[in-house]
């Protein structure tokens, strides 16, 4: 009897399957009578779609940001980021103009949690001697006093005495569970992922985002309690994919590392050799340029003849005053000495391709000049405590803005990718092969290919061929004696910041067996021309009135292309290239700051800056010939 | 009386404000004019201390802990009274504050769980527009810089060529799937996206302007605006009402004192 009906019921369902397709099929005729394909059902494109997003957010479980008042939750901040509301603990609300397309909650896997539960009088952890004060936390200078009070704790030796493993897990399960719920194929893409936060030294800072390609997480994050040496967690993340869990780190804020961040030396001291870069480069493909803690791109002391070198420099080690030295912290130094390390010995630790993010700890994505909370909470939600605006009366040392340095702080870090959809393997996919590119805030997007026989740059197939006959942002390419290499460089802007000024390349290669730099523009504004022996653009006069922040109209562009090759081109050298493309100025936070509160700029911060956006470089490798 | 004024109601009658005030005022004055140092530990202020560890630590004090608490206790005690008497809670940001934060404890009313839910359920409906998915749009785009191209542009459509041919290459898609206002705005600009109520199924229409040029535009279909049912998101559409609540009646408490008393600005 019951296989009776079950046969009956096999029948029935294929039928209604049956009829369920005639009826489509129908569909499709009647409404379609031309030749022309479909109306698509979804985003996919073969030739990629450009997809922005975070990939460093904290949230209420981060030691820190609890203490600045951050309780959102990762949840809050995911909804944030699908055009959610959320509300400051300052007291107002804050929502993006545009959803983003992924976004990772990262929070601090060191102490995940304890601080919260330290406010929480059932908890335990609540008991402990520095829990005091947790619950009489007010305005900003309690918290500060707070923060730096469970920072020192945390550098003596009980410093495990505030790690609770209950408090720990819980933690964690919420942040891998709120991933998972949020992640909706097609639409938003939600990272697993945590922040692992080490340093050396004093405050010199080697942090990583460890980002999760799939829905499981392992059972607890690798963090510094368990190693403060970063080459431990490549071992660990080693060992995880080993058991299916794929994963890869992407380091930040190395302006704030004081030279630790691309050292050439090893944790241990020793000199770096070709299993260091092989493990460094299998588990850290990218690096995070920009963000609000400043931009790590390069710096004017390093790249004396790149006129655009200082912007948002933010000059110390993270969450102090003490000064971060220059060499060793810039990503454009890194990506030079790489090339320069594999010409002389055959290995490159530093072969990154490039995002940007935010690092916010509100939960909420910070990069808009216009729109900007900073942040650390309730420490610079407001003109006056950034720094951008005076004081109500002068500092007892007689200066007029606060004493902090969140005035260096920039709105940025945006994280561009190339990927054929907006699904977590897509994405992931477009990162491990560094199809990705970072910019200080806009959706600029950027697109770049090298190759032998691209096609014309009008080419209406012009990405299957670039796709077909060259590599994009990220890859590798053998120079050839007997050919020329083109590069396919191309920019639109946002839609909705200020038009695009000009679109630069930046060079390195090993000439000697030094690495040196050189910066091109390669495409100009409105009609210019690029001087063939300066190799600038002229300027196209684009101005931003400093009485409300309104700019040029008219000027600039909104996309700029073109077919480049370059003139100092020998197939002999070892060579890197990356992409930098500016916008015309537009006010800095800080400016739209004072506007808004009927005061001057401050004088010794910049007014206006240039947005952009950097590609992920291509490496070419000399001839074999 | 209607339960969901709530009880503290009585609170508001002038009558007993005066009468409770005016009890406190002559008790303070009679304590303090005679033994204005004396620092009082009596039976309340032990139950007190004593609730308080129980509340933190889940048993009652020993003797010991709370004659420790008691030492604690009048020290804190007799430091907060000279504090006082120096002035030192006047004009500090973080005394009003708590101050304040206490204020608003005070104004909270307790609802019945019944009117809670009955009122949750008007909020939700009053701000429907928030519950909801907006309408979203699949269309066709051409893309032209020069905006005297678009009279042959569409010509060129209806003689049957095909529009995929006619547009500039640009960063921009020939076609987008399912966007609601929001995001046609990021992709084109927001001036453009005012216009997503002139698209016209199956037929193009333009030129449009938007942040890179000109644009002809043909709907391809159209999702209605959504409302997602409150079962779904009711702890949130709980929470958000909350807060709203909060708010409203922290206001209205606020505009209420406002007009007792005189603000002058000079």
């Amino acid at each position: 009897m019951r296989t009776l009906g079950a046969i009956i019921a096999v029948l029935l369902f294929t039928q209604a399957c049956d009829g369920g397709r005639n009826e489509v099929e129908e569909v499709v005729k009647t409404e379609m009578p031309s030749a022309e394909p479909a109306p698509p059902a979804t985003d996919f494109n073969e030739y990629r779609n450009a997809y922005f997003g975070d990939l460093h957010v904290h949230t209420m479980y981060s030691f820190d940001a609890f203490i600045f008042g951050t309780t959102a939750s990762p949840d809050d901040a995911y909804e944030f980021a699908k055009g959610g509301v959320i509300r400051h603990p300052g007291g107002f609300d804050m929502q993006l103009d545009v959803p983003l397309d992924f976004y990772a909650v990262t929070d601090h896997a060191f102490y995940l949690g304890s601080v919260r539960a330290m406010a929480d009088p059932s908890k335990e952890l609540s008991k402990h001697e520095v829990a005091g004060g947790m619950r009489e936390l007010t305005d900003a200078a309690s918290r500060r006093t707070q923060f730096q009070k469970i920072r020192q704790f945390l550098g003596t030796e009980r410093r495990l005495e505030i790690l609770d493993m209950q408090v720990f897990r819980e933690a964690w399960d919420d942040i891998v569970d709120a991933a998972n719920r949020h992640n909706d194929p097609g639409k938003f893409t939600a990272f697993i992922a945590y922040e692992y936060t080490s340093s050396s030294g004093v405050a010199e800072n080697l942090h990583r985002n460890v980002i999760f390609r799939g829905d499981k997480a392992p059972d607890l994050p690798f963090s510094r309690i368990d190693s403060a040496n970063p080459e431990d967690l490549w071992q660990w993340m080693d060992e995880q994919r080993e058991k299916g869990i794929e994963a890869l780190a992407i380091p930040h804020n190395s302006n704030g590392s004081n030279g630790q961040m691309f050292k050439l030396l090893d944790f241990a001291g020793n000199r770096l050799d070709g299993a260091y870069a092989d493990i460094r480069m299998r588990n850290e493909p990218l690096v995070e340029i920009s963000q609000v803690k400043g931009t790590s791109d390069t710096h004017p002391a390093l790249s004396p003849n790149d006129e655009w070198a200082d912007f948002e420099i933010m000059p110390y080690r993270i969450a102090t005053s003490l000064t971060s030295a220059v060499p060793g912290s810039y990503v454009r130094e890194a990506l030079m000495n790489g090339i320069e390390l594999k010409q002389k010995k055959g290995f490159n630790p530093f072969k990154f391709g490039i995002i940007g993010s935010s690092d916010t700890h509100n939960a909420t994505y910070a990069g808009d000049e216009d729109n900007f909370w900073s942040k650390v909470g309730l420490l610079d939600d407001e003109p006056v405590k950034r720094g951008s605006v005076p004081l109500p009366a002068p500092r007892e040392d007689g200066g007029v803005y606060a004493d902090t340095y969140f005035q260096y702080w920039g709105a940025a870090g945006l994280a561009g990718v190339w990927a054929q959809e907006n699904t977590r393997d897509a994405i992931f996919e477009a990162l491990r092969r560094k199809e990705t590119f970072g910019t200080s805030g806009p959706r600029i997007k950027v697109r770049f290919f090298a190759g032998y026989e691209l096609p014309l740059i009008d080419d209406r197939n012009l990405l299957s061929m670039a796709y077909e006959t060259g590599v994009p942002m990220g890859g590798d390419l053998i120079a050839k004696k007997d050919k020329e290499l083109k590069f396919l460089v191309w920019a639109a802007r946002d839609a909705n910041s200020a038009p695009l000024q000009r679109l630069q390349v930046i060079k390195a290669s090993v000439r000697d067996g030094i690495s040196v730099e050189r910066v091109f523009d390669v495409a100009c504004s409105n009609g210019g021309a690029v001087d063939s022996k300066t190799h600038r653009c002229p300027d196209n006069g684009a101005q931003v009135n400093l009485e409300d922040c309104s700019i040029s109209d008219g000027v600039g562009a909104a996309e700029l292309k073109t077919i480049w090759q370059d003139p100092d081109y020998d197939p002999s050298e070892r060579a890197m290239y990356y992409l930098r493309v500016l916008e015309n100025p537009t006010c800095r936070w800080s400016t739209w700051d004072a506007i808004r509160s009927g005061v001057d700029p401050r004088e010794d911060l910049h007014a206006t800056i240039q947005e952009r956006a950097w590609s992920s470089p291509i490496w070419i490798s000399p001839s074999e010939d | 009386m209607d339960k969901s004024v709530g009880r503290l109601i009585f609170l508001r009658e002038p009558l007993l404000w005066f009468f409770l005030i005016g009890v406190i005022l002559f008790g303070a004055d009679n304590y303090f004019s005679g033994q204005e140092k004396a620092v009082l530990v009596d039976e309340r202020v032990r139950d007190r201390l004593n609730n308080l560890w129980q509340v933190q630590t889940g048993s009652p004090a020993s003797k010991e802990e709370l004659d420790s608490l008691v030492q604690n206790w009048i020290r804190e005690e007799v430091l907060f009274r000279e504090a006082k008497r120096l002035g030192l809670d006047r004009d500090d940001s973080i005394v009003r504050r708590r101050l304040v934060q206490k204020l608003g404890f005070l104004v909270e009313e307790v609802e019945a769980e019944e009117d809670q839910r009955r009122a949750m359920q008007k909020y939700y409906v009053e701000h429907i527009e928030k519950y909801s998915l907006p309408a979203r749009y699949s269309f066709a785009q051409i893309f032209f810089s020069d905006n005297s191209r678009a009279a042959e542009i569409k010509l060129n459509i209806e003689q049957g060529a095909d529009w995929r041919d006619l547009s500039e290459t640009s960063m921009l898609s020939d076609r987008y799937v399912s966007r609601n206002e929001m995001e046609i705005a990021a992709i084109f600009g927001r001036g453009f996206s005012t216009h997503v109520y002139s698209f016209v199924q199956g037929k193009w229409v333009g030129p449009i302007r938007s942040s890179f040029g000109f644009h002809l535009i043909r709907l391809e279909r159209i999702l209605p605006t959504e409302i997602t049912p409150l079962a779904y998101i009711e702890s949130k559409v709980f929470a958000d009402y909350l807060q709203y609540r909060r708010e409203a009646e922290m206001e209205e408490y606020f505009q209420d004192l406002l007009g007792k008393y005189e603000i002058v600005i000079e």
